[in-house]
């Protein structure tokens, strides 16, 4: 059974959500199209598309703009719940504002999700117009709906796991980040994660490494690194370390320019005897 | 005859608050850092892939490191989750979260073979073996085209189990899966919280 069956993971009701959307814009769509196929008489789209092409196309722009925008609405909703649930209410013991930070991640992926269901319709739209101007065979038409709403399905779905991923990383990260002179001793962050080819320019420049302050980086995405690392779906995750521990542990540190300030830190280092090759 | 002790000088505080912030601090990162370098809570390297697995991670275009990570969504689960203060103590909860990931699969020439093959019968019915139609054709191309289009992780569309079961088994392993106990801080890094703690303490 897959995780999305299975009861019990809070992520899967927003996985459940787009499920639905997906299903009953499909559904409603499909039945449009298959009113083509009712008309006695006539038994492919070439035949009638002169009639009833340009009806179709109003029938279903109109459910889209309808159906499409109030759907994506209440999903991204439905959707800030359930993840606001997987990442669950942090610790009472967090600053404040590190748990502020968390809602707004949180809230942010609402805009995610109905931007995926907005552009897919735009796209739903045009495939559709494709079919009926051109004559294509309704059978086409049907499965180029179909293919584009599980491709929307799977972004926005995307859209979720991002989101939740990226509110991990900053529950860890802010927290570091955050350093009270009293008590707390400063971090550097390691960038951990799997090297191949498939690293985006940012990951492959910085898996591997210790850097001062990820939020002064840029991943040429948009995004912020602290976040979301090298950008959407990235594999990679911020390690706070201590400096004494990831220097012990062979880590060089950059800035943000991407200078080895390493020699900075040096005199802090409490044994310089073990140095591993992290590769 | 009585004995009288006196102690000069600072004694040590429970700051439960900063012993708590501590441990937020520090344990999520150093368990991420040390299963990135491949190395189970005893600091020791993690029991290696089966060649079956690595051969899909090279299929798929990933790194054959043993880091547990595919999607990268256990690793970022991992956070404080709980903390509870008393007078004398502190419990902090670090945990993966309940979510779920993508599940991920190799491409595989292999299954578009066996796909057209059902369609064509040749493993439905003892005895038929018909041609497949002008549509089945195509789809077993497209099929083809698709898992032979180079070295990629394909979405299968499905979930993953929830992180913290997904953690679980991987800590403690499965009957088809060897243990690899990643939850926890090794000797040296306990030493070092431990070191911070006291320091806290004596602050």
């Amino acid at each position: 059974m897959s995780g999305a069956d299975a009861a019990g993971p809070v992520a899967d009701s927003a996985i459940g959500d787009l499920r639905a959307v997906r299903d009953a814009l499909q559904r409603d769509l499909l039945r449009v199209l298959l009113q083509l196929d009712t008309n006695p008489g006539e038994d492919s789209l070439v035949r009638r598309q002169g009639q009833t092409a340009v009806a179709v196309y109003r029938q279903i722009e109109r459910r889209l703009a309808d159906l499409g925008d109030e759907i994506a609405n209440v999903t991204g909703a439905r959707a800030v719940e359930a993840v606001a649930a997987v990442v669950g209410a942090p610790p009472a013991t967090l600053p404040l504002d590190v748990r502020a930070e968390l809602d707004q991640i949180v809230n942010g992926q609402i805009g995610d999700v109905v931007a995926v269901f907005r552009a897919a319709n735009d796209e739903i739209r045009q495939a559709v117009a494709r079919g009926i101007t051109t004559g294509g065979s309704l059978a086409d038409l049907v499965s180029a709906v179909s293919d584009q709403m599980d491709v929307t399905f799977r972004q926005a779905q995307a859209a979720v796991d991002a989101a939740v991923m990226a509110a991990g990383r900053r529950a860890v990260v802010s927290i570091a980040l955050d350093v009270e002179e009293d008590t707390d001793e400063q971090m550097v962050f390691v960038y951990v994660g799997p090297r191949d080819a498939k690293n985006r320019p940012f990951c492959r420049q910085w898996v591997g490494k210790a850097v001062v302050d990820p939020r002064k980086l840029d991943n040429k995405q948009g995004l912020p690194v602290e976040d979301y690392c090298g950008g959407y779906n990235c594999r990679h995750s911020w390690a706070p370390t201590p400096i004494p521990l990831a220097l012990e542990n062979g880590y060089r540190i950059y800035d943000e320019t991407g200078a080895d300030v390493t020699e900075r830190f040096r005199p802090r280092m409490l044994e310089a005897s073990a140095v591993v090759d992290v590769g | 005859m009585g004995v009288t002790v006196t102690k000069r000088g600072r004694m040590p505080k429970f700051n439960a608050q900063g012993i708590a912030r501590e441990i937020q601090r520090f344990a999520p990162g150093a368990i991420v850092e040390r299963v990135g370098r491949g190395l189970d809570v005893k600091g020791q390297p993690f029991a290696g892939y089966s060649a079956r697995y690595r051969r899909q991670l090279k299929r798929m275009g990933e790194d054959p490191k043993v880091d547990l990570r595919l999607s990268g969504g256990l690793m970022n689960s991992v956070k404080a989750r709980d903390a509870t203060l008393r007078a004398d103590s502190v419990e902090v909860v670090i945990a993966p979260d309940t979510g779920t990931s993508p599940q991920y699969r190799a491409p595989s020439e292999r299954r578009a073979y066996r796909q057209a093959s059902l369609a064509e019968g040749r493993f439905a019915e003892r005895g038929v073996a018909r041609t497949l139609t002008k549509a089945e054709g195509r789809a077993f191309a497209k099929s083809l085209k698709y898992e032979t289009a180079g070295a990629r992780r394909i979405d299968t569309g499905r979930r993953s189990p929830p992180h913290n079961i997904v953690g679980y088994w991987l800590h403690f392993g499965t009957p088809t899966m060897r243990a690899r106990p990643w939850m926890g801080l090794d000797p040296k890094q306990e030493a070092y919280l431990l070191k911070r703690i006291a320091e806290i303490m004596w602050k």
